[in-house]
């Protein structure tokens, strides 16, 4: 089981105990409408069992349109991004999802010298 | 002041010939431009890759300092975000920069007889940066075109449906975020400042043009196509950032 850092366990407790469950953030975010639970719940429910399908916060996109419509401001992107970065220490590694392969391999390509170029003016 | 200029990733691969008009144009204003094409590994920051993320990122930052740069100016939203998190950059956006020294003069207005209206995809990673949002605006006004803002843009513009990785994560949603996202605008004729935004726009169901198309490209008329969706192909876009290289270093 994946042991995931107080600071990110702290930053989920905040919104579960924060989020009046008010679903503006769900009217124009197709993740979030996705879920068919409000933040208060999604992170809630994280926190008592510890547990979440890492397809939950690898499917965010880190927009933060949500922060913007939420009375409280709740940064519920960076919660998502804070579990993103347990799942990929405590795998040791191994990615979370087979997916994200497809990202490691495009950020070695970009390093190569037929696609970089520097010229000091 | 020394500038430097950066195009990022998706644009190289999106045009490579608007990349070199464009680095031209900056070096008639900032004849010591240095021009820089390095990733700023912000696909690795979203990913939670962070150490891997650092190490790239202090690469680029590293080259920046290297070329003795007192300013960079970005062409992408993303990379701008990314170098906005350390002080050792400072940096520009490529749009408040072409608003403040002005368009190629035979680029004003060019567009004054078009019957074209378009709106608006602001990127997310800019989302409070009101003054790109603005010189994005002017700029379109001053090349002659009419412009119908979206309820949703600005500071509450939503992502594309590629934010976040999530078009390689779950390519499903970001279908879904797409489409949403083109139907939750005025028009479907619509003008982004981000190459990848452009392409998730077309493949939402719009027809979609980067800001450079419109400076560097001809005029676009209603019922005009845009160009092809050049991103939706993995072998031109490897390609495209080739290409830009080599257009760079002739630039």
């Amino acid at each position: 089981m994946i042991k995931y850092s107080e600071e990110t366990v702290a930053k989920a407790q905040y919104i579960a105990d924060t989020c009046s469950s008010c679903r503006r953030c769900m009217r124009d975010c197709m993740f979030l409408r996705q879920q068919k639970k409000a933040p208060d719940k999604i992170f809630g429910d994280f926190v008592a069992t510890g547990e979440i399908d890492p397809l939950v916060p690898y499917s965010c996109e880190l927009c933060h349109h949500c922060t913007i419509v939420c009375p409280y401001k709740l940064e519920i992107a960076d919660a998502f991004l804070a579990i993103r970065q347990d799942l990929i220490v405590q795998n040791k590694g191994r990615l979370p999802l087979e997916q994200l392969r497809g990202v490691r391999f495009h950020q070695i390509f970009s390093n190569f010298r037929l696609f970089t170029y520097t010229r000091k003016g | 002041m020394r500038m430097g200029f950066m195009a990022g990733c998706s644009l190289s691969a999106y045009c490579p010939e608007y990349v070199g008009k464009t680095v031209t144009y900056l070096k008639s204003f900032y004849p010591d431009l240095s021009v820089i094409q390095q990733c700023c590994g912000k696909p690795l920051y979203y990913i939670g890759e962070q150490k891997k993320f650092e190490k790239k990122f202090n690469a680029l930052v590293d080259t920046i300092e290297d070329c003795e740069v007192d300013e960079m100016i970005m062409a992408c939203q993303g990379c701008l975000s990314m170098i906005r998190k350390t002080d050792r950059v400072k940096s520009v956006s490529l749009w408040t920069t072409l608003d403040q020294i002005g368009l190629p003069k035979e680029a004003i207005g060019k567009a004054a007889s078009s019957d074209m209206v378009f709106t608006i995809q602001d990127s997310c990673p800019t989302r409070h940066e009101t003054d790109i949002h603005q010189a994005v605006i002017h700029i379109l006004r001053e090349l002659g075109y009419t412009v119908k803002l979206a309820k949703l843009s600005g500071e509450k513009t939503l992502c594309c449906g590629l934010g976040g990785m999530c078009g390689v994560t779950n390519p499903k949603l970001a279908k879904k975020a797409m489409t949403h996202r083109v139907n939750s605008l005025p028009t479907k004729n619509i003008v982004t400042y981000c190459a990848s935004c452009r392409s998730a726009m077309m493949n939402g169901g719009g027809q979609s043009w980067h800001l450079l198309d419109l400076i560097w490209g001809p005029v676009i008329m209603q019922g005009d196509h845009c160009p092809e969706n050049v991103l939706n192909s993995t072998y031109t876009s490897w390609k495209n950032r080739y290409r830009t290289k080599r257009i760079l270093e002739h630039a």
